[in-house]
């Protein structure tokens, strides 16, 4: 599999949008404590692991992180 | 609600330095600085990193995930002042992460290093009768609940000692450097993350940032009670530094050993819960 620095750009901003956009819709009391929960823990790992592969990924050469043999 | 997210993962991780740094200065060693942690986290995000050949890709990346997954589902437990038993499960489901660490990778190493986190579950039954105890004592198990019965009567830890001692043995089997650490044992090499390196280990030690953090913040809402944030944090540093004397001063033990010591405590935790339900609480 291979991953690209854009790609993992977009993952990120996807992810760390729905952690910001949860946690505000909760401070501003629009959605429940629960709901904010459940919309992070499935968006902050994936916005962590992302965020990390997107500046690990190098712009020449493509295709890095270099995920397999 | 993200940033206390992130914010606790950090003081997590310098919790986590704080108790290297004790450690190795017990141990008449300089040690590495307290923001270790975190600049290892970092460092690792920086590494190249790809999937072993003898992995199972979607285990082996997936565990990761879930890994941060649960232990952000249990700050916001512990945030809401939820229940003690989703704390509980949660944990327990920890032990299946760390086993699918080991086995996700495909090497010996990680795979003994699984096997041995299903061993050391054995640390969590005297957790089943902390939560017993805590359950006589105020009749919930909702942190919140157990917080507001203690602002009334008092601190748990004086008038239940020996269940926050039997929680305090809990803590302490998953602090890295303890005598209960035989997960990450150095003849295993890493143990269960022997293989996970790289991106995949940067993940692994956010999710032991933000464990420490909720296991420690659990402890101290259950057994002191209520507490201001400074307090909390300044209570939590306190723990380790508990912590850290009891992992310097004691060798790590063999797994049957460590495993023998969980049960003898079980028994007399057993024993304590036994009383309590037929003499201090009918």
């Amino acid at each position: 599999m291979r991953m690209k620095k854009t790609t993992m750009a977009w993952i990120f901003r996807a992810g760390a949008g729905i952690c910001v956009i949860a946690s505000v819709l909760y401070f501003l009391g629009m959605i429940p404590l629960p709901l904010c929960a459940a919309l992070l823990v499935i968006a902050f790992p994936v916005t962590v692991l992302s965020l990390f592969f997107c500046w690990m990924a190098g712009v020449s050469g493509g295709d890095i992180p270099f995920i397999g043999y | 609600m993200i940033a206390e997210l992130v914010l606790a993962t950090l003081f997590g991780l310098l919790l986590l330095g704080i108790h290297r740094k004790i450690i190795a200065r017990i141990q008449r060693r300089p040690g590495p600085p307290v923001w270790q942690e975190i600049l290892h986290m970092l460092k690792f995000s920086f590494k190249t990193t790809w999937i072993p050949k003898t992995a199972s890709p979607v285990l082996f990346v997936g565990v990761v995930l879930i890994a941060i997954g649960i232990w952000t589902a249990a700050f916001y437990v512990l945030v809401s002042g939820g229940s003690l038993l989703v704390i509980l499960g949660i944990y327990l489901l920890h032990k299946i992460v760390e086993h699918g660490f080991g086995l996700s990778s495909g090497s010996p190493y990680g795979k003994y290093g699984g096997v041995r986190s299903v061993i050391s579950a054995a640390s969590e039954i005297p957790l089943f009768v902390s939560i017993a105890v805590i359950a006589a004592y105020t009749h919930s198990l909702e942190i919140a609940r157990i917080m507001e019965y203690q602002e009334a009567a008092g601190p748990l830890l004086i008038t239940a000692f020996p269940a926050a001692g039997a929680m305090f043995l809990v803590i302490l089997s998953k602090m890295p450097f303890g005598p209960f650490s035989i997960v990450e044992s150095k003849e295993l090499v890493s143990g269960y993350k022997t293989e996970h390196f790289g991106i995949w280990r940067a993940g692994l030690e956010i999710c032991n940032g933000l464990k420490t953090f909720v296991l420690l913040g659990v402890f101290l809402g259950v057994f002191i009670g209520p507490l201001s944030l400074p307090l909390l944090l300044l209570g939590m540093i306190v723990l380790v530094v508990i912590l850290a004397f009891a992992c310097a001063v004691t060798p790590m033990m063999s797994p049957f050993d460590s495993v023998t010591i969980q049960m003898l405590v079980t028994g007399g935790m057993l024993v304590y819960a036994a009383f309590v339900l037929a003499v201090v609480h009918p």
